[in-house]
């Protein structure tokens, strides 16, 4: 048995009188890719704001490695390594796609303000040593021909590859993606499920949130399903896919097969 | 990286030049413009730090400023303290109130933040005005004395414009290393989005209070540079109209960039000079050039310069290539 990487217990968020989240349990495990899935407003990218620390849930607590917490700060999660995408992704225009990337590495960059000030020898060796690091990633992910150039003159899927980018410079052991393949063609997608596959093997577990079934069940380890804010179902792919209550939820009405 | 080396060697060279160049002005009336636009300069590039790369506007700058100028005015005058132990405690105290009044309104955005920092300038203000026992009241503080720098007395003006710019460079020179690091970073970024910050593993709370910090212990070396100057301090120099012209230049000359506050400074210095000879009708041709400045330039004076001279020397070729990327969009 794998080892949890992340623990969700109990986890609820109420907005006003709704619960968008009802004690949902969940489990994620080292080197697996777990699918979320579910209906609109399930709940589903409110759970992953829990996940990432964006979002304080009204009950329950998470449990990371060894620290509990109930009030998760999202920076704090970075730290701890839980690194995340947007769906509508969150990278700064008018900066170059390097200079973007160079964000997410702020956690391994020398701070202090000596060494700053004087531009100590490990200033310069680190800085160097995380402007490579992000080169690579670039290059890796397909945009390293493009990381000088604003990341406002990026078409959308090198846009969402370097935010994965980005995310992957926290050196996270989880990692976030909250509808990866919205708005991109059937051919780009499938480009982009294949590196999540990539990122899998280089030891990063993936918690992915998707609107695209297909493309969850061919991809995941292991599939949640939320809806109303409750977990529904959990399992493989094909457990889940032949799930009576899962097929009611996203058919809305009885099964008669 | 060669060429900004090259910059960055040139702008040394051009402090050390503007440092020297400084002992050969005659004139005194010139002398007092350009000292007091230096110390405006400084003024300028602190609140830089929160308006140009944090994206944190401050309303209340003038407090900073004043706190500086009474701390140096009633160390040396009341504790008889050495006026660079005075300068120290100039940076210190201001610093510690930035961090102190970023506390609370880190939390807040946009106007609020703008509202609450503005009520940070005007009770500085009443202090200054209503504290009698301890800051003299609306007659301020006279007789600070004049700072003396290797045994020679910075009470020469020459001297002391030489020492003044001289604080403004190494001033822009730390905010060079700093903005220019992972530090700088995680401010540009907080600025433009803070959830990508913290999604980032930036401490948002934390970087906005060491910009408030850092950018009010500047503005308290420059209140420390005008004590000294002018050898007194009343509370109407340090009030709300100090504060948002500090905003002013900044925004003018092109907030977020190491240039535009100093650019700012400088022409709007050049202006409300020039703009003496006109009298009654000063301070309307002063707002009709700062509307024109904004309508034109909104982005600040530098980055539109700046952009032109680029677009100047890019071979057309480029430019269309750039255009056609563009357009992909």
């Amino acid at each position: 048995m794998s080892e949890a990487l992340i623990a969700a217990k109990q986890i609820s968020v109420r907005f006003g009188g709704l619960w968008a989240i009802k004690d949902v349990e969940l489990q994620v495990n080292s080197g697996e890719i777990l699918g979320i899935i579910g209906p609109n407003g399930a709940g589903k990218s409110t759970f992953l704001n829990v996940l990432s620390g964006l979002q304080r849930p009204s009950a329950g607590h998470l449990v990371i490695g060894k620290e509990e917490t109930a009030d998760p700060k999202a920076w704090r999660m970075a730290k701890l390594g839980i690194a995340r995408s947007f769906q509508t992704i969150r990278l700064i225009d008018d900066m170059s796609v390097l200079e973007n990337v160079l964000i997410g590495t702020h956690l391994y960059a020398v701070k202090g303000f000596l060494q700053v000030v004087g531009r100590s020898r490990s200033w310069h060796q680190t800085e160097r040593q995380l402007k490579e690091g992000a080169l690579e990633t670039l290059a890796w992910l397909g945009v390293g021909h493009k990381a000088e150039l604003p990341v406002s003159m990026l078409p959308l899927q090198e846009r969402r590859r370097v935010e994965i980018a980005r995310a992957l410079m926290i050196r996270p052991r989880v990692l976030l993606l909250d509808e990866p393949c919205a708005g991109l063609s059937q051919q780009e997608s499938l480009a982009l499920s294949n590196l999540m596959s990539g990122i899998r093997t280089r030891g990063v577990s993936i918690v992915l949130v998707e609107h695209n079934v297909k493309l969850v069940m061919a991809l995941a380890d292991r599939v949640v399903v939320l809806d109303h804010g409750q977990k529904i179902a959990e399992g493989t792919p094909t457990e889940v896919a032949h799930n009576e209550t899962v097929i009611q939820a996203y058919l809305g009405g009885e099964v008669h097969a | 990286m060669n060429l900004q080396r090259l910059k960055f060697w040139s702008a040394i060279l051009l402090g050390l030049g503007s440092v020297l160049a400084s002992l050969y002005v005659q004139n005194m009336y010139l002398l007092n413009v350009i000292i007091l636009a230096v110390i405006s300069a400084i003024l300028a590039v602190s609140v830089n730090l929160l308006v140009g790369y944090t994206g944190q506007i401050s309303l209340g700058h003038a407090g900073f400023y004043g706190i500086g100028a009474y701390t140096v005015a009633l160390l040396t005058t009341r504790w008889h303290w050495s006026i660079w132990l005075s300068f120290l405690a100039a940076f210190g105290l201001s610093g510690l109130m930035g961090l102190v009044l970023g506390l609370p309104t880190t939390r807040l955005r946009g106007h609020f933040l703008g509202i609450a920092t503005l009520g940070f300038g005007v009770i500085v203000n009443v202090v200054l005005n209503n504290w009698t026992s301890l800051t003299n009241g609306p007659v301020g503080v006279r007789g600070i004395p004049a700072p003396a720098l290797f045994g020679i007395s910075l009470e020469y003006k020459n001297f002391f414009l030489g020492f003044a710019l001289a604080c403004l460079f190494v001033i822009v020179l730390l905010v060079y290393l700093v903005v220019n690091s992972a530090v700088g970073r995680a401010w540009k970024c907080i600025r433009r989005d803070e959830i990508a910050a913290q999604v980032s593993g930036i401490n948002v709370y934390g970087y906005k209070l060491l910009a408030f910090a850092f950018s009010g212990g500047i503005a308290g070396i420059a209140g420390a540079l005008y004590a000294a100057f002018m050898t007194l301090v009343s509370p109407e120099t340090f009030d709300l109209n100090q504060s948002i012209t500090i905003v002013t230049t900044t925004i003018l000359g092109g907030a977020g960039t190491l240039v535009g506050p100093l650019l700012g400074t400088g022409i709007l210095t050049l202006i409300s000079e020039w703009l003496r000879n006109f009298h009654e009708l000063r301070l309307v041709l002063y707002g009709l050039i700062l509307v024109l400045f904004i309508v034109v330039m909104p982005q600040g004076i530098y980055p539109f310069v700046k952009k032109h001279v680029q677009l100047w020397f890019t071979p057309r070729k480029v430019k269309i290539q750039r255009g056609s990327e563009g357009r992909h969009l």
